[in-house]
C-alpha cells in the first residue's frame, strides 16, 4: 500500500493502540494489497479515553468492560459490585491498555 | 478472541479465594461493622448499586434461610452458586489438564452477546436494582 495513506491511517488512528503495536501495524498496512483500503478506512476503533471516563463513572458496574466487549468480565464485575469495589479501581489502570489490545485484535481479523 | 484460559483460571481463583474470605468475615460479627458497606456506588450516589445486599443474601442462603436469601437479592443465589460450583470444575480442569471451563466460558460469553438473550437480561438487572432501591437495600 501506497507510505502516504498508510501514513495517514497512522496518524489519525495512533491514539487507538499501543506504541509498539503502531511499528507492527505499519508493515502490515504497507504490505496489504491497495484494495483493502477503503476496509481498513471504515473499522471502527474503540476510543481509550471514552473507556477509562466510562470506567471512572460505571466501573463499579462492569460498563467499561461491556463496552469494550468483554462481556463476561463485565457481568463479574457487575454481579460482585466491582470485585468488592478493588477491580474496579484496578481496571482503572487496566482499561485503557485493554481497549487498545482489542482495537489491535480487530486490525489482525482484517488480514485474515 | 476472549481471555485466555489463564488468565480466566487466575481470576475464577482469585473470586474463588476472595469470595470465600469475604464471607467467613462476615460469618464472624466482629468483623461485619469494622468493614461495613463498600459499594463505591452506594457511597457516592446514595442509592443502592444492582449488586447491593448480595453479602447479606449469602450469609442468609448460608444460614439455610433461602427465601430472606432471595429477597435481599437474588444476585446472591448466583454468586454462592458460583462460589460452590467454580472450585471444583476448575480442580477438575487443571488436575486432568483440560479446559471445558474455558470452552464454557467463551460459548456463554457468545450467547449472552445475542440481542434475543441479552435485551431480557438486561431487563432483569434492571428490575432487580429497581426493586433494591425500593428495598432501599
Amino acid at each position: 500500500m501506497d507510505s502516504n495513506k498508510v501514513d495517514m491511517f497512522i496518524l489519525s488512528n495512533g491514539k487507538f493502540f499501543e506504541s509498539n503495536q503502531l511499528i507492527y501495524i505499519r508493515e502490515q498496512l504497507l504490505a496489504m494489497d491497495d484494495s483493502k483500503w477503503s476496509l481498513v478506512q471504515t473499522i471502527q476503533f474503540k476510543d481509550p479515553t471514552t473507556s477509562i471516563i466510562v470506567s471512572i463513572l460505571a466501573g463499579t458496574l462492569g460498563i467499561d468492560r461491556f463496552m469494550i466487549g468483554d462481556t463476561g468480565l463485565g457481568i463479574g464485575k457487575l454481579l460482585t459490585c466491582g470485585g468488592i469495589g478493588i477491580w474496579a479501581v484496578v481496571d482503572l489502570f487496566l482499561i485503557m491498555g485493554a481497549t487498545r489490545e482489542k482495537n489491535f485484535a480487530k486490525f489482525q481479523q482484517l488480514l485474515y | 478472541m476472549g481471555i485466555s484460559r489463564k488468565n480466566l483460571y487466575i481470576l475464577i481463583m482469585l473470586f474463588c479465594v476472595s469470595g470465600y474470605s469475604w464471607l467467613v468475615m462476615h460469618l464472624d460479627s466482629r468483623w461485619v461493622n469494622v468493614v461495613g458497606s463498600v459499594c463505591v456506588f452506594k457511597k457516592v450516589t446514595g442509592i443502592p448499586c444492582p449488586s447491593c445486599g448480595a453479602t447479606r443474601s449469602m450469609i442468609a442462603l448460608i444460614s439455610g434461610d433461602l427465601i430472606n436469601g432471595v429477597l435481599w437479592n437474588p444476585i446472591g443465589l448466583l454468586l454462592l452458586g458460583g462460589l460452590v460450583i467454580f472450585p471444583f470444575w476448575l480442580l477438575h480442569d487443571l488436575t486432568l489438564k483440560k479446559n471445558s471451563f474455558h470452552v464454557f466460558y467463551a460459548s456463554v460469553e457468545k450467547t449472552i452477546r445475542q440481542k434475543r438473550i441479552a435485551w431480557p437480561l438486561i431487563v432483569l438487572v434492571l428490575l432487580n436494582w429497581c426493586w433494591n432501591i425500593y428495598k432501599g437495600v
